[in-house]
């Protein structure tokens, strides 16, 4: 992998973008703002992470807009760079720039929706609850980000819809088969509260794990899941004709 | 520079395009692909470039395998596609995203070749310029990149005339013995002056693939039994000059070759021709 041609295509990317980045950022600091405003106090609500997160699974498929179309496709393939340096400069801007601008941006859109808020007489708004994310759920959503840029170079067009769809497809395929396999020997699924994440097994399990060894299996599926896509991603890439 | 060894291709398993083509292409030479609609030089001239995989045999160029798409190859090949993608940008800023991935890139060059097309890079974003104009600035930007391998895909389709011989006399003194030249068209009277190689294409095979001296040296290319009376005619076509004739160059009188009767000739007499230059 030659440093120079990630650079050469982050140069290329920038020239190419950087007036779309900088509206889409301004959209999302402005959609913060009112946003917040709108709702007026703002003190247990995530707005600000969850229109990020919709920008963040949204941009894979304009970074790879390229390969969506046959002629821009051949320019694209053609750039003097190896499959592997196309998706490592991708990550970088997916992984990197593009959180780090979505972070500024939600920070700027709450910043402006504090001071509103504080000169029409409110209380203003609770900063602490917009980065409160923990390790693994930053993890899930990097996890997420690697699905939807693989789909957006797997699938041709409508990439983020037709990730999406397939994401449900195979979820639903996965949740009748546990039911299937449960039903067929005599077992249920019931739920314990009233909140579907705390769904157990009608049967006790015999495996007790702690918390700690429960924490790392979920950073380590999770880490495993992001390094499989991002590796199907430029395996896809290399197979790629126009 | 470009060898194809055996290649076999189709879109449809059961129609294959390409059944065990083979094909080489030295540095030196401005090639001409021809060939009729639906023949599959794109497609050729895509597998050359690493676009297209073949289902068997192999596509070599500078010795690598084309399918890798290494960056050292594409930095010394540059493929200008009939249908052209331009990005949202203006001239200037398109050089400083593009010309830095070719490594002998010169943006003296570039300056020139525009200034040559009539274009300046004061012309506004690319995406809004004509078919024409667009085609010239990566007309000009194939030629600054001053790689080993240009491949042109109907480079003359929407060029007006005074910018058609314009592109002859840049391709002209671009083309140097390092360079490899492949241009696939249908408008050979733009280009017949130009092309010193003729690569024809037809039904998954090349038909022809000779240098035009030897062309002329086996085929003589008469009006009205002029130069000779002699000699198997392969083609002939009545215009209101007279009777233009492509024969068997017996004596080997020497003639100017013309592309449109030559491809007219191979078609209607395929074997001939194909043993002919064998």
């Amino acid at each position: 992998m030659n440093i120079k041609n990630i650079k050469n295509l982050l140069n290329a990317y920038f020239i190419e973008n950087w007036k779309t980045d900088l509206f889409q950022f301004g959209i999302l600091a402005a959609i913060v703002l009112f946003g917040i405003i709108m709702n007026g106090r703002v003190n247990n609500f995530n707005f600000p992470i969850f229109v990020s997160i919709i920008f963040l699974i949204i941009y894979p498929e304009r970074l790879f807009r390229n390969l969506h179309s046959n002629s821009p496709k051949i320019h694209y393939l053609s750039i003097p760079a190896s499959n592997s340096e196309k998706v490592v400069t991708n990550m970088l801007l997916a992984n990197i720039y593009y959180v780090v601008g979505l972070v500024i941006s939600c920070a700027l859109g709450l910043v402006l929706a504090h001071l509103y808020l504080k000169v029409r007489g409110f209380e203003g708004v609770c900063f602490y609850n917009v980065f409160d994310g923990n390790a693994a759920g930053i993890l899930m959503i990097y996890a997420m980000l690697a699905v939807f840029f693989f789909g957006s170079i797997y699938f041709r067009r409508r990439t983020t819809l037709s990730t999406i769809g397939v994401g449900m497809l195979i979820g639903f395929v996965f949740s009748a088969l546990i039911t299937l396999t449960l039903w067929v020997n005599g077992l249920t699924l019931i739920p314990k509260d009233a909140a579907f994440r705390d769904f157990v097994w009608s049967f006790d399990s015999s495996i007790s794990m702690s918390d700690t060894m429960e924490k790392t299996m979920i950073y380590v599926g999770l880490s495993v899941s992001i390094i499989y896509f991002y590796v199907l991603s430029f395996l896809r890439l290399k197979e790629t004709e126009a | 520079m470009i060898q194809l060894e055996n290649i076999q291709f189709g879109y449809v398993k059961s129609r294959p395009l390409f059944k065990e083509l083979s094909l080489t292409m030295e540095p030196g030479h401005i090639y001409g692909l021809l060939g009729k609609n639906g023949a599959g030089k794109t497609t050729l001239l895509k597998i050359m470039s690493g676009l297209r995989f073949p289902e068997k045999g192999d596509a070599i160029i500078l010795n690598e395998n084309a399918c890798l798409r290494k960056p050292e190859v594409l930095q010394n090949f540059f493929f200008l596609q009939e249908e052209m993608y331009v990005p949202h940008l203006k001239i200037d800023e398109f050089e400083k995203a593009y010309a830095p991935f070719y490594p002998n890139f010169s943006h003296d060059q570039f300056v020139e070749y525009l200034r040559e097309l009539e274009l300046d890079k004061e012309n506004g974003y690319m995406d809004k310029l004509s078919h024409g104009q667009k085609k010239k600035v990566l007309i000009a930007f194939a030629l600054a990149t001053n790689t080993k391998v240009l491949i042109m895909d109907e480079p003359t389709n929407g060029l007006d005339i005074p910018s058609k011989s314009t592109f002859r006399k840049l391709m002209a003194s671009a083309a140097d013995d390092s360079r490899l030249v492949i241009i696939s068209t249908h408008q050979v009277r733009d280009l017949h002056s130009l092309i010193d190689m003729v690569a024809i294409l037809d039904n998954g095979h090349m038909l022809l693939n000779a240098s035009s001296f030897e062309i002329t040296e086996k085929l003589l290319f008469d009006v009205d039994n002029m130069k000779s009376a002699e000699g198997k005619i392969f083609y002939s076509e009545e215009s209101p000059r007279g009777n233009y004739q492509v024969k068997e160059n017996v004596n080997h009188i020497e003639s100017t070759l013309d592309l449109e009767l030559l491809f007219n000739a191979a078609i209607s007499n395929k074997n001939e021709i194909s043993n002919l230059f064998k």
